[in-house]
């Protein structure tokens, strides 16, 4: 049971790294990707199998299809440049302060404490508390999308002639 | 030993799904040359001569093996393909070229891993369930499968590194996800009928009920022709079209990667014809025979054939269609996906819900 969960780590972190190391774009999506799946592991191995698939077909086939296409059709940035030595000293010394202080607190907290198996969560449970208590949350998330969506379109569509460009535009 | 069983169901299952997509070539280069009023293939194989007598009814065998197509489909092509030299387009990142088809593939195999093909029986006192992995969420997970076999198309265009693949790619990527939307409605309606993801109690409620075509034949109807959307058939393979892709996605693949990508192309088919089967012609349940659940494997195996044969007949009944229609144009066919199946689906789901609201108030 432990070698599964090292095996599914393994993979996780090496995608979240790979992310971050890859210069190629369409690389670094990849990666996510198999994070993503890495993740979908880690629910299933906690019994949780509505999340596993639901982790899959949001995340890893939705979303990043999007991030993918995305990639495909605006062109491949590849990264040339790389970054200083003081930058890479400083982002890799906030790196490890901050998991520290994630994790120690957890670790202290967990170390003698026996963590049972969590139990099978059916589909139904889930769908009736999604749809019975937690039911106004669901439809604020949706309103949420809706303004995420509506935002991104402000921002990327295109301006009328005579209307000002955004700052982050190039001419 | 739990383990070990499942080893097994796997080593089955994978057979299994290897015989139905061989099946499916054969029937696909047979048919289509009986559609097209010509004989197919039906040389290699057909000349073969041993001298000694006790050889002979193996001569006889092999005979009719090559006269029949099976030698040349199943023998001479994956040979053939195995031993082509392999090459990977210049400038192209030799690991994505090769990752794509496995893209392509996977999902659509391990998607069979959550359906149930024979009834539950026992064993040496094993309880065996023919669902290698029999969790809550069955029918979701082949959805998720099918999701991420977009993958495979997109980086198998992507990576061909010329205008023809990129666009075939992507016309294969926007033409899976546009259908996804129409398939998930039509799951939704299936799903609110049964009340259970669970394929194999599906197949139960079935077989104590109606069956599923005769409560949603639109539902049945709307994933037929998504199914072969999905799997980019004809009249739905303008991605592959060659006379105008030059093959479009898979333009730059040779050998056993572009036999991977059919291979994956057949293995969907059998896998749409599965859960066709399943969840509206009602898996192993015929109208008037009650198998005996005592749990011999016996049943199980009579079960699997009925199985089976509704599997072929459906898979024919797509390479029938395939050979027989014209192709659509993309506009046609994006219009056919967003504007009238989604619709459609979208109005049985609301008939579905309005129905049951109105049997189970009354």
């Amino acid at each position: 049971m432990e070698f599964l969960f090292i095996v599914l780590a393994a993979v996780t972190l090496a995608g979240a790294v790979g992310v971050v190391v890859s210069k190629n774009a369409l690389n670094s999506a990849l990666c996510l990707i198999g994070t993503m799946v890495g993740i979908a592991g880690f629910f299933a191995q906690l019994q949780s199998n509505f999340l596993t698939v639901a982790q899959i077909s949001v995340y890893a086939g939705a979303i990043m299809v999007l991030v993918v296409f995305v990639i495909m059709l605006l062109g491949e940035k590849v990264e040339t440049r790389k970054p200083s030595r003081a930058l890479c000293l400083t982002a890799g010394l906030g790196g490890v302060l901050f998991i520290g202080m994630t994790i120690q607190p957890l670790i202290v907290f967990f170390a003698d404490a026996q963590v049972p198996f969590p139990p099978e969560i059916g589909v139904r449970d889930i769908g009736e508390r999604l749809f019975g208590e937690y039911a106004f949350p669901f439809e604020l998330t949706s309103l949420l999308i809706l303004a995420a969506v509506q935002g991104a379109v402000m921002v990327a569509r295109k301006r009328l002639p005579g209307e000002e460009q955004t700052s982050t535009e190039e001419k | 030993m739990e383990f070990f069983i499942v080893l097994v169901k796997c080593i089955v299952v994978l057979g299994l799904v290897m015989g139905l997509a061989s099946s499916c070539t054969w029937f696909e280069r047979k048919v289509s040359a009986l559609i097209q009023d010509r004989v197919g293939a039906n040389r290699a194989g057909a000349f073969t001569t041993f001298d000694s007598i006790a050889l002979k009814p193996l001569q006889f065998v092999l005979r009719l093996l090559g006269r029949l197509g099976f030698t040349n489909t199943l023998l001479c092509d994956s040979l053939k393909a195995i031993l082509k030299e392999d090459f990977i387009p210049k400038g192209v990142s030799p690991f994505m070229h090769s990752l794509a088809p496995f893209l392509a593939v996977v999902p659509v195999f391990l998607a069979f891993a959550v359906v149930p093909l024979a009834p539950n029986f026992t064993l040496f006192g094993f309880e065996i369930t023919t669902q290698i992995a029999p969790i809550d969420a069955g029918l979701l997970f082949v959805f998720a499968m099918g999701s991420v076999a977009v993958y495979g198309v997109a980086i198998a265009g992507w990576t061909g590194n010329n205008k023809y693949s990129l666009l075939g790619g992507l016309r294969a990527s926007a033409q899976m996800i546009s259908y996804e939307l129409a398939m998930s409605l039509a799951f939704v309606s299936m799903i609110a009928i049964y009340g259970t993801l669970d394929l194999y109690k599906i197949i139960t409620l079935q077989e104590q009920g109606y069956w599923g075509i005769v409560t949603q034949p639109f539902a049945f109807i709307i994933l037929f022709i998504v199914g072969m959307a999905e799997t980019k058939r004809a009249p739905f393979d303008l991605p592959e079209a060659e006379s105008e892709l030059t093959a479009g996605y898979f333009t730059e693949y040779s050998g056993m990667k572009f036999l991977l990508f059919w291979l994956g192309e057949f293995a969907e088919i059998a896998l749409f014809s599965v859960l066709l089967t399943v969840l509206f012609l009602g898996g192993w349940d015929l109208p008037g025979v009650n198998l005996p659940r005592d749990g011999w494997w016996g049943w199980a195996l009579v079960g699997h054939a009925i199985l089976m044969a509704k599997v072929l007949f459906l898979c024919l009944l797509q390479i029938v269609i395939r050979w027989s229609l014209p192709r659509f144009r993309y506009d046609q066919l994006m219009n056919l996906g967003w504007r009238i199946l989604l619709p459609i689906s979208l109005l049985n789901v609301l008939g579905t819900g309005v129905v049951r609201l109105l049997l189970r108030g009354a």
